[in-house]
This record gives C-alpha cells, structure tokens and sequence, in this order.
C-alpha cells in the first residue's frame, strides 16, 4: 500500500517515510501542493493503491488547504487525509476539516502514534 | 518614511539568522539522508547474520553464497545420514552373503574330513594288503617251482600295496594342505566377518550419534547466534530516537522564520503620524517588543537545537554502547566456536570438534571398508588356489582309481594261479580275504573320488559364487565409498565455510561504522549552530538596548511610565506565525489572547 507526504521540509518527509516503511507502506513524497497534485497525477487509475495522503499546511506554491481541496475534486477524493503540521489552532483545524483532511496530527510527531493512526484508516 | 532601527545593526542579525537556518539545516539534512543509509547497512548486516543462522540450521536461505558448494549444514548432514543408510543396508547384505560363503567353506571342510577318514582307511588296507602279499610271497617260495608264477603275482601284489601306501601318504598330505588352505580362507572370512560385525553393526548408530551431536551443537550454536542478533537489533531503538529527533529541523526552521517575520524591515519604518503621540508611542513601544519577542523566540530555537544535540549525542553513545555489547558477544562466540580452547585437548575449537566427530566416524568407516574388500580381493585369489589345488587332487584321485584296479586283475591272476597250482590250493581262502581287502581298497578309492568331486562341485560353485559377490561388492562398494567420499567432502567443506564464516562474522559491516563517524561529526556541527545562536542573541541585545531607549524617551516625553500596543500591527504579524505556543508566548508578552488549539502531538479525527 502506497502513502503519499506532501512537506515542503524534507527532513520531516524522511521521517514519515522512515516510520511507515518501517510499518509495511510503500511512501511517495512531494515538496508541495502542486508536486502532490502531480504524483497523483501519475498515479490515476491505481488509486486503490494509495492508501492515504499526509499533508502539511504551509508550503510554497500551493498550501496544503488548497491541495486538499484540489485533491477532492480528482478520482482520489476518497483517498482519507492527514493533515500533519506545527498549525493547532481550532479555526485552522476547522478549516481542514471543511477542505475534506479527515484528521489533524500537531508536529512533532511520535512514530508509532503515526503509525497508529494509519492503522485507524488503512491496513499495510 | 523613517527607520526605527539603524540597518547596520539590523542586516548582521538577517545574516546571521540566514547562516543559522542553512547550518542547522545542513545538518539535520545530512542527518536524515544518512540515517536511512546507516538502518539498510544495519538491517543488512542483521540479515546476513540470520543467513548464517540459517545456514547453521538447515534454514531456507537464498543467499546464493550460501547455495553454493555444500550447501546447508543441516542438508549436508540430512544427506550424509541417508548415504550411511544406504550403506548400512548394503552392508548387512555383505554380512549375510558373507555368512552364506561361511557355511559352504563349513561343508567343504566337513567333506574333506572325510577324504581325510578315507585315506586312513585305504592306507591301512594298503598295509594289509602288503603283509598279505609277503605271506603269499612266502608261500610262493616254498612251493619252489611250482609257486613260480604264483611268486611273480605276489611280488606285483606287493609293488602295489606299497605303490598304494606312498600314493595314500601322498595323498593324504595333500588332503591336508587343501584343508589347511580351507582353514585359512574359513578363518580369514570369520576375521572379515568379525572386523565388519565390530563396525558395520554400530557404524550407522555411531554415525548417527555424532550427526545428532553435531546438530545439537549447531542448535546451541544457533541459539546463542541468535541471541548476538538479537542483542545487535537493540541498535536499532536509538537509532530510531535519533530519526525521530530530525524532524525537529522543520520545526527549528518554522521558528527562525518567525524571528525573520518579526525582523522584517516593514515593522522597523515608520508608519506612524509624528502628530500623534499615541501613534509614536503605539509605534516605539512595537519595536521595542520585537527584540523581546525574538530573543523569546531564539531562546526556544536554542532549547530545540541543544535537545536535538543531547538527544543525538546521548543515543549515539547509547548506541556506541549496545554495538560494544553485541561485538562483545559476538566475539565471544567466535572465540568458542571457530578458536581452539584452553584445555581442550588439542581437540580443536567447538565447531571442529563437533565436526571431527562426525568425520573421524566417516573417514573411519571408509578406511574399513577399503580394508575389508582388499581382504576380500586376496580371498577370492585365494579361493582360485584352492579350487585349482582341489582339481589336482581330483585327477590324482581319478588316477589312483585306475591304479587300484590293478589290484582285480592281480587278484583274479592270483586266484586263477591258486586253483590250478595244487600244492597252492590251501592257501585258496586266504586268498579270499585278498580279495575282500582288494575291492574295500577300490571301494574306498572310489569313495574318495567321490567326496572329492563332490567337494569340488561345492566349492567351486561357493567360490565362484564368492568371487561374483567380491566383484559386485568391489563395484557397489566403490561407487558407495566414492558417495560416502563426497558426503565427507561436503561435510568437510561445510565445516570449513562455517569456519571462515564465524570467523569472518561480523554485525556491523565496515560502511555501517564509516556512516556512524559520519553521523558523529555531523552532529557535532550542530554546536556551532548553538554559537551562531550566542551571537544572534547578542544583535538582539543591542537592538533591544536601540529600541527601548527610543521608547522610554518617548514615554518621558509624553509623561508616562508605559504604554500597551493598541494597533493591529502586532496581531497581523504573530497571525503568520504557524506554531501554537508561539503566537500564545507573543500573545503573552504583549498582553492579549490568543485562539487555543491542541498541543504537539495531539491528533484530531473528523
């Protein structure tokens, strides 16, 4: 099963990508909402394999609001998304939740809460 | 517009901040690109131990190193056990030929007892018979010219006799040597039979005790490889800490941008109507809050850095430690298994004592069996002589038949002289115990060729039966050696790999250790960070020093002692900030509230 991260910070994608291939999963990376857009881009027609999207929120290009919103109008939509970011304020979670993240992890991290959070959507 | 703070002091600190964030940066970048490096190395390293393991435990490994030549230890020995099955099998059947041969040299020897019976008894005769024919003799003479002829027959009579004696003696020491050859070849046979019933018997029990000594030590073996392995995977835990601590560089990098959102140039000019002294003092009392703000805020950077430091340091040496632990172990297993010990006897390490027994037992059983059918190869060339000698003795016996004949017709010649002789005549009945001893003599004869040639039809079939069955066995039991060979070979090879395996068994590869150096320096450099920090704080310093002096003058002149920021310039800029507690600590410092949300780590499901 494939997880795709979309993080401007590429330390912060080796980790998750660290933690769940640890776990089984096979992760995708992108450094912004439009380089995320792409590789879902590429990956039309196997959207059964991707098992979920992790997404930051403040990112260049395009931020991560507006790449959940962009990733609800394409075949993905059902694809469930995380959003993983430093942002904890209610109104910005408030906001995800309206753009369609099915969930909202404050940065940093503990790797296995990760992974149990994948576990809660999908299976490896 | 007028600018609140001199440039000179504000573009060393953008500088500074700039080197901050591509120093730490740097580092924690390298961080995370070696680290995964130095997990494949360990996780490798590991996966080559447990190939090993594998390897000692009949596992299903793929590695092809591991394929090639012998194989699997447990495969060579799985192997090596159903060679000596087989030739545990073939070898009884040996045993039970050779028991068949055993019999049939018994028969040939009874028959040849005998023979033996029977000379004794034509020899006796044969005595008899001389005296008989000097008693005659006598007669003859004193009969004087009558007897004349009849003298002449008793003097054949006795040539006979004592032609019959030496041929009997003859005969019979020739009788004997056959038996003693049969003797030999009986006794050589019971010697074979014994030396293979004193190792064929208990070679596959042997055998099979040594293979499942030696699996036993490869068990102990595996176990305590294992619990090196196991030992070594607990490298893994502080490495994964040290993971997880990198990600902190978005959040550091998050952080040093709000200090340059808060230094941006835009807070530091005036906007303020210089009328308006609430304006100035709104405007003085902003920026003299920044430098505030940020040392807040630099001080939080230098937190996360110095516990991103202490995190790497104290779980590399953690680390450092747990790999000395694991090398510790491991070495001790390598000195056990592959290193001779102490007072072992010259026995060898553990692993060559574990093998030595298994392939003493096999190379032993060789150096049997290569005795046992060259014994068997001079048998049959032995078997050959007898039969040949037993021939010899069968025409000796056909012609000595033939000879004693004679005896009839100088019977017949000597009765037909009697009664006609009258002077002769009273001697007629003693004659007829001549002719009884002359056709017992023949009869015994023609018994004896009798034995003879049954013994020869025996033996010759036994021998040639035995010398079939030494030629079958020579070929099955070359082609058995040749396999056993090769199972001793595979078995040797296999001992020797493991050997130079646990020799050259290593956890940790040597890249691994290079990574690690790396690693080390790496998070060194992230000490520098923490001096570039010193000197940020210290450009703060002097900014805070500039800006408060601008205010209280302020203040002074418009006779207050402070004054809380009233425009929106504060909000609009802490609104960028995208961590919580940094808004809620700028919110703080300034006097107003902030929106709550969740803390670090904390996940919200929709």
């Amino acid at each position: 099963m494939k997880i795709l991260i979309v993080d401007d910070s590429s330390t912060l994608r080796a980790s998750v990508e660290f933690t769940l291939s640890q776990a089984g999963f096979h992760v995708l990376q992108a450094e912004d909402g439009q380089a995320g857009l792409a590789v879902l881009k590429q990956n039309e027609g196997k959207e059964a394999e991707i098992g979920m999207i992790i997404t930051d929120v403040n990112m260049p290009n395009m931020d991560g609001m507006t790449f959940i919103r962009e990733v609800k109008k394409t075949s993905f939509r059902f694809v469930p998304i995380l959003v993983l970011t430093t942002e904890s304020q209610d109104s910005k979670k408030m906001e995800g939740k309206a753009a369609g993240a099915s969930g909202w992890l404050v940065k940093p991290f503990k790797p296995e809460q990760l992974t149990a959070v994948i576990s809660k959507f999908i299976r490896a | 517009m007028a600018t609140l703070v001199d440039d000179r002091l504000l573009q060393p600190l953008a500088r500074d901040l700039e080197l901050l964030v591509s120093q730490t940066e740097k580092v924690y970048l390298r961080l995370g690109a070696t680290l995964p490096e130095i997990f494949k190395e360990l996780d490798q390293g590991l996966e080559e131990s447990r190939l090993l393991v594998s390897y000692f435990s009949n596992g299903s490994g793929t590695a092809e190193k591991m394929q090639a030549g012998a194989g699997m230890v447990g495969n060579v020995i799985e192997e090596a056990q159903k060679v000596i099955d087989d030739a545990a099998v073939y070898f009884n059947a040996m045993r039970e030929a050779d028991e068949k041969s055993f019999s049939s040299i018994n028969r040939g020897i009874q028959s040849l007892s005998l023979l033996d019976e029977k000379l004794h008894s034509i020899r006796e005769d044969s005595v008899e018979m001389e005296l008989m024919s000097l008693n005659a003799m006598t007669v003859a003479l004193k009969a004087g010219q009558a007897g004349r002829a009849f003298s002449y027959i008793t003097e054949e009579l006795k040539q006979l006799s004592t032609e019959t004696i030496s041929r009997t003696e003859l005969l019979t020491e020739e009788g004997k040597q056959i038996l003693d050859l049969f003797f030999g070849f009986r006794k050589t046979i019971e010697e074979i039979q014994n030396f293979q019933g004193s190792f064929y018997g208990v070679f596959r029990e042997k055998l099979k005790a040594s293979f499942d000594n030696f699996m036993n030590g490869v068990g102990k073996m595996t176990e305590i490889l294992m619990q090196v392995i196991d030992g070594a995977s607990g490298t893994r835990e502080p490495l994964s800490r040290i993971m997880e601590e990198i990600q902190q560089q978005d959040l550091i990098k998050q952080s040093i941008q709000h200090v340059m959102l808060s230094l941006d140039k835009e807070n530091f000019t005036s906007k303020a109507d210089a009328s308006s002294i609430e304006e100035v003092l709104d405007e003085l009392s902003f920026v003299a809050y920044i430098p505030d703000l940020c040392t807040n805020l630099v001080d939080d950077v230098y937190a996360k850095v110095e516990h991103g430091l202490g995190v790497f340091r104290e779980r590399l040496k953690e680390l450092r430690e747990k790999m000395g632990s694991a090398e510790e172990e491991r070495a001790i297993f390598v000195e056990y298994f592959a290193h001779a010990q102490e007072g072992a006897d010259d026995k060898g390490s553990a692993l060559e004592q574990m093998f030595g027994e298994s392939i003493g037992a096999m190379s032993g059983l060789l150096t049997r069996v290569d005795r046992s059918m060259s014994e068997k190869a001079k048998m049959s060339a032995n078997g050959r002589r007898i039969l040949e000698g037993l021939k010899a003795l069968e025409d000796k016996f056909v012609d000595f038949a033939s000879f004693v004949e004679r005896f009839r017709t100088v019977d017949i010649a000597a009765r037909i002289e009697l009664a006609k002789t009258e002077v002769l005549k009273a001697k007629q009945q003693s004659m007829g115990s001549l002719t009884g001893l002359t056709r017992k003599i023949e009869g015994d004869v023609k018994g004896a060729l009798e034995i003879i040639r049954e013994t020869n039809l025996v033996m010759e079939e036994t021998i040639r039966q035995f010398s079939e069955e030494v030629e079958r066995e020579t070929s099955v039991v070359k082609d058995l050696s040749s396999t056993i060979r090769e199972s001793y070979q595979k078995l040797t090879y296999a001992k020797n790999y493991l050997s130079d395996s646990i020799n050259n068994f290593s956890l940790y590869s040597k890249r691994f250790f290079n990574l690690l150096d790396q690693l080390e320096k790496e998070v060194s450099l992230l000490q520098e960070g923490l001096s570039v920090m010193d000197t940020i704080r210290g450009h703060l310093a002097t900014i805070k020093a500039c800006t408060t002096e601008s205010r209280d003058a302020a203040l002074a002149g418009a006779g207050r002692k402070e004054w809380s920021i009233h425009s929106g310039r504060l909000q609009n800029m802490i609104a960028k900030f995208t961590i919580l507690t940094h808004k809620q600590t700028a919110g703080e410092m300034a006097g107003f509230a902030v929106e709550g949300g969740s803390n670090p780590g904390d996940l919200t499901l929709f």
